[in-house]
C-alpha cells in the first residue's frame, strides 16, 4: 500500500477512531491486526516471514535473562538477526560470490525474490537492539507477544522507520491512551506536513535528481552542481515527509515515536549534522556500534576512538545497502567527523575570531556542500557514476534541471525555501517562532479561516502531484 | 470524540463542495490545448475513410492530408510521438466508440523495439488524456489501466486531475509539435544532436525482451480490424538504418492472414541520405512527402 494514497490516509483516521472505541486491553491487538495487513498488502510471504522473525527474537529476549550462557545466547540472536539481513539485502554482495567461489550453483538472492524484504534494515535494528537492552539488564524482556510484535511491526514506521527503542515503545502499550483531541488533531496536522513534503517537494525534485544519474554519459539538459546542491533537500523532504507522517499517525494514537529529525541544515558541522539528520539510525550505531566496540578496545586510548568511529560509519554506510558506494558513503563521514573531532581545539581556536553569524553560516554552508557532495555515493549507483557525476560537474545548461518543468521547479523550490525559512527561525529566533505559532493556532476566526484554506491548498497539492507519486528513498533498505 | 468526529465531517463535507470547483479547472484545461485530436475523437467528429495510427514515425513521416488530396478519401493521422502500441490500441478503440469506422486503417509501426520496453521514450500518453479528464470516458479509462483510482475518482474531482491541468495558459505550437489540420506533424529542420551512421547490419531481434502487454495490444487491434471489417494496412516506414527482417517477419506472425503489409522502397536514394532526415528515425518534410506518396500509391491498389 502506497502510504501517500488518500486511501491509507482515510484508512488511518478510521483506525484512529475504532482505536479510541475498543477497551485498551483490545488496542494493541487491532494495531497488530492492522499492521500485519498492511504488511500482506506487500506480500504474505513477508508477512509469514516477520511473523517467524518476531517469534525467535521474542523467545530469546524471554530465555535471555534466565539462560546460564547469556552471552552464548545473545551471540546467537545476534547472528541470525545479522544472518537473516544478509541473506535478504546483501546476498548479491556476499553470498553469491562466495557460491561462486565454491563452485556451487545456486542463486541466495532468490529468497529475497521471494520474501520481498521491505523493511527489513530497520526491523532488524530493533530486534538486536532489544536484544542487546535485555542482556545488558536496561530492561526487562516484553512477556506480552503482542506487544512485541507491534514494537517490531507497528505500521506506519515499518517500512522506513523511525528505529525504535524497546525500552521507549513498549512502556507506551502498556499505558491506557485516554482520547485526546489535541494529540489526534496535532498526528492529523503532521500527516498532512509530511505528504505535502514527500509530494510537493521531494517528487518534484526526484525528476532532476534521479533524471542526472540518468544522463551521466550525455550531460542530457542538467547543470551538475545545481543537481549536487538539490540533493541533500531531495533527500530531506522525501525522508523527512515520511516521518511526519508516521509521527503523525502514531500521535493519533497516543503514541510517540523516536525523533528521526532535527533541523539538520541547521548544524555547523557534520558531528552536529548526524545528531540531526536519521537521528534514530545514526544514535542506534553510536549506542550500540560505537560505544560497545569503545568499550570493548578503550585501552588502545586515543586510537580507541578513531578505530570505533570508522568501523560504525563504514557499517553504517554499508547498512544503506550492498556495493562499494555505500562504504565510501559511510567512510566520508567518518572522515568528516574525525577530521572535526581531531581539529576541534584549533578550529575554536581560530574562528572565535569571526564574527558570531559569520561563524555560524560559513559552518552550516561547508556542512550542507560537504554532505551534498558525500550524497553522490549515496545516489550513484556505482563508482564508475559517481566518477561520472563529478565529471559532469563542468556541465552546465541552465538554472532549471532537466525533465523538470520550470514552474513546477521553481513552485517546488518556493514550498521547500518556506519550509526552510521557518526552520532558520524556529532555530535562531525561537522567541519569535513561538509568537507567531501561538498566533497562528489562536482562536480568533481569521487565522481559523486561514488555517482551513491552508489545508484545502495543501490537500489539493497533495491529491494532485500525487498522481506521479515516487517511491520513498529510504523504502529500499 | 463526537465533537471531533463531527468536526471532521464537517471539514470532509465543505472539502468535497471546495473540490467541486476545479470542475471548471478541468474544463479549461481541455480548451488550451493545441493538438485536440483526442477530443474531436470523442466528440463523434473524426469520421474518415482513412485513418494513420502510430507514434512520431506516423506522426512526422505520413502527411493525411496529402493522401486525401490525391486519393480523394478523406484521411486524417491520430499518431502521437512517444506513444506505445497500448496507446495505439486505446486510439483505436476510442475512434470507434464515438466515431463510424473507418475503411481502412493504417498502422505504422516502430522498427523493431515496438514490443520492447521503450523507458521513458515510449509511453502510454498519459499526458494527452489529463486534459481531457472532464470527460468521464477519460479518467474510467485510466482508472481501468491503473492510472487512476476509480472509486476516489468518482467522487474527488481533484483525484482525476494532474498538476499540468493547472497550467492554464493558452498552449502553442512548439517546433517540435507542429501539429496541421489533417493531424499530421511534418518536421522541416534537422536535430542537431543525431550520430549519423547508417546501421547496414542485420539486426537480430531478441523475441524474450517483448513486452506481452504491447503483443496483447497488437493483436487486440488486428482482431478489433477484423471484427469491425476494417482493411489493416501495417506499414514499415523508412529508417536511417536497415530494416529488421527479423521484426518484420515477427509482425507478420502476429497478423495472422487478412492483414495488409506496405514496406517503404528500399531502393529510394533519399531514404540513404541523411539530408533527408530529422534523425535516424524521421523523415523531414520532402521526405515524408515521398513516402506518403508511395502509400497513396498502395491505397490506390484497393
Amino acid at each position: 500500500m502506497n502510504i501517500t494514497s488518500l486511501y491509507y490516509v482515510l484508512l488511518s483516521v478510521v483506525a484512529v477512531f475504532v482505536y479510541y472505541l475498543i477497551k485498551h486491553k483490545y488496542r494493541a491487538l487491532f494495531l497488530a491486526v492492522l499492521s500485519c495487513g498492511f504488511i500482506a498488502t506487500y506480500s504474505y510471504n513477508l508477512l509469514a516471514y516477520v511473523l517467524a522473525y518476531v517469534l525467535i527474537n521474542y523467545v530469546i529476549g524471554i530465555r535471555l535473562p534466565v539462560s546460564g550462557r547469556k552471552k552464548a545466547l545473545l551471540s546467537a540472536g545476534i547472528l541470525i538477526n545479522l544472518s537473516q539481513l544478509l541473506l535478504l539485502k546483501y546476498a548479491s554482495f556476499t553470498i553469491n560470490p562466495l557460491f561462486e567461489l565454491l563452485n556451487i550453483q545456486a542463486d541466495a538472492s532468490l529468497i529475497a525474490r521471494i520474501i520481498i524484504p521491505v523493511g527489513v534494515s530497520f526491523f532488524t535494528l530493533q530486534g538486536i537492539g532489544y536484544l542487546v537492552n535485555i542482556k545488558m539488564g536496561w530492561e526487562k524482556p516484553e512477556k506480552n507477544f503482542l506487544h512485541f510484535l507491534l514494537y517490531i511491526i507497528f505500521y506506519p514506521r515499518f517500512l522506513s522507520g523511525p528505529i525504535d527503542r524497546s525500552n521507549h515503545f513498549l512502556p507506551q502499550l502498556k499505558v491506557s491512551q485516554s482520547f485526546s483531541e489535541e494529540n489526534i488533531t496535532r498526528g492529523f496536522r503532521l500527516i498532512r506536513f509530511g505528504l505535502c513534503k514527500k509530494v510537493a517537494i521531494a517528487d518534484q525534485l526526484a525528476s532532476a535528481v534521479n533524471g542526472a544519474y540518468g544522463s551521466l554519459e550525455t550531460g542530457g539538459e542538467f547543470t551538475f552542481w545545481i543537481v549536487l546542491l538539490l540533493q541533500p533537500l531531495y533527500l530531506y523532504f522525501d525522508f523527512s515527509g515520511y516521518t511526519d507522517i508516521a509521527f503523525g499517525i502514531a500521535r493519533a494514537f497516543g503514541l510517540e515515536l523516536r525523533p528521526n529529525f532535527n533541523r539538520p541544515f541547521m548544524s555547523e558541522s557534520m558531528t552536529e549534522f548526524w545528531k540531526r539528520f536519521h537521528i534514530s539510525l545514526s544514535s542506534w550505531f553510536h549506542d550500540y556500534v560505537f560505544m560497545r566496540t569503545f568499550f570493548r578496545i578503550r585501552k588502545w586510548g586515543k586510537n580507541a576512538t578513531t578505530y570505533a568511529l570508522f568501523l560504525t560509519w563504514v557499517l553504517f554506510g554499508i547498512w544503506h545497502g550492498a556495493g562499494w558506494t555505500f562504504m565510501l558513503l559511510g567512510f566520508l563521514q567518518a572522515l568528516a567527523v574525525y577530521y572535526e573531532f581531531s581539529t576541534k581545539r584549533w578550529r575554536v581556536r581560530v574562528f572565535a575570531k569571526l564574527p558570531p553569524v559569520f561563524r555560524t553560516w560559513m559552518g552550516r554552508i561547508f556542512t550542507y556542500v560537504f554532505y551534498a557532495t558525500s550524497l553522490t555515493f549515496f545516489f550513484a549507483p556505482d563508482i564508475q557514476s559517481v566518477i561520472g557525476f563529478f565529471s559532469n560537474l563542468t556541465v552546465s545548461n541552465g538554472l532549471f534541471p532537466g525533465g523538470m518543468n520550470k514552474e513546477i521547479f521553481i513552485l517546488s523550490m518556493f514550498f521547500a525555501f518556506v519550509i526552510l525559512f521557518f526552520e532558520v527561525l524556529k532555530n535562531d529566533f525561537s522567541g519569535l517562532f513561538d509568537k507567531l505559532e501561538a498566533r497562528w493556532y489562536g482562536t480568533r476566526i481569521a487565522p481559523k479561516f486561514f488555517r482551513w484554506a491552508l489545508y484545502f491548498l495543501m490537500i489539493t497539492i497533495v491529491i494532485v502531484f500525487n498522481n506521479e507519486v515516487q517511491e520513498f528513498i529510504y523504502f529500499q533498505f | 470524540m463526537k465533537r471531533l468526529a463531527l468536526k471532521l465531517l464537517l471539514f470532509l463535507l465543505v472539502f468535497l463542495a471546495y473540490d467541486k470547483v476545479f470542475i471548471l479547472v478541468a474544463n479549461r484545461s481541455a480548451e488550451t490545448e493545441v493538438d485536440r485530436r483526442l477530443e474531436y475523437l470523442i466528440e463523434g467528429q473524426i469520421n474518415k475513410e482513412v485513418v494513420i495510427i502510430g507514434s512520431s514515425r506516423g506522426s512526422r513521416d505520413i502527411i493525411a492530408g496529402q493522401i486525401e488530396e490525391k486519393t480523394g478519401m478523406s484521411t486524417y493521422n491520430l499518431c502521437y510521438p512517444g506513444s506505445s502500441l497500448e496507446f495505439h490500441d486505446f486510439v483505436l478503440q476510442t475512434l470507434l466508440k464515438f466515431n463510424e469506422a473507418p475503411e481502412t486503417l493504417v498502422l505504422i509501426v516502430d522498427d523493431s523495439n515496438a514490443f520492447m520496453d521503450g523507458g521513458d521514450r515510449i509511453l502510454f500518453r498519459r499526458d494527452r488524456l489529463y486534459p481531457l479528464i472532464r470527460y468521464p470516458y477519460i479518467w474510467k479509462e485510466m482508472a481501468a489501466r491503473g492510472y487512476l483510482d476509480n472509486e476516489l475518482a468518482s467522487i474527488i474531482v481533484l483525484q482525476r486531475m494532474n498538476k499540468y491541468n493547472f497550467d492554464l495558459r493558452q498552449k502553442a505550437i512548439t517546433a517540435i509539435d507542429t501539429i496541421i489540420d489533417c493531424g499530421s506533424m511534418p518536421i522541416t529542420w534537422q536535430d542537431k544532436n543525431t550520430v549519423w551512421e547508417y546501421s547496414a547490419n542485420d539486426q537480430a531481434y531478441p523475441r524474450d525482451e517483448e513486452v506481452p502487454e504491447k503483443v496483447e495490444a497488437f493483436t487486440n487491434m488486428v482482431q478489433t480490424c477484423e471484427q469491425e471489417g476494417i482493411r489493416l494496412v501495417i506499414a514499415f516506414p523508412p529508417n536511417y538504418k536497415k530494416p529488421s527482417k527479423a521484426f518484420q517477419n515477427r509482425i507478420r506472425e502476429l497478423s495472422g492472414t487478412g492483414v495488409y503489409f506496405h514496406h517503404y522502397d528500399t531502393e529510394n536514394p533519399i531514404y540513404r541520405d541523411k539530408n533527408y532526415f530529422f534523425d535516424i528515425e524521421h523523415l523531414m518534410q520532402p521526405a515524408a512527402q515521398v513516402y506518403t506518396d508511395e502509400l497513396v500509391e498502395y491505397l490506390e491498389t484497393f
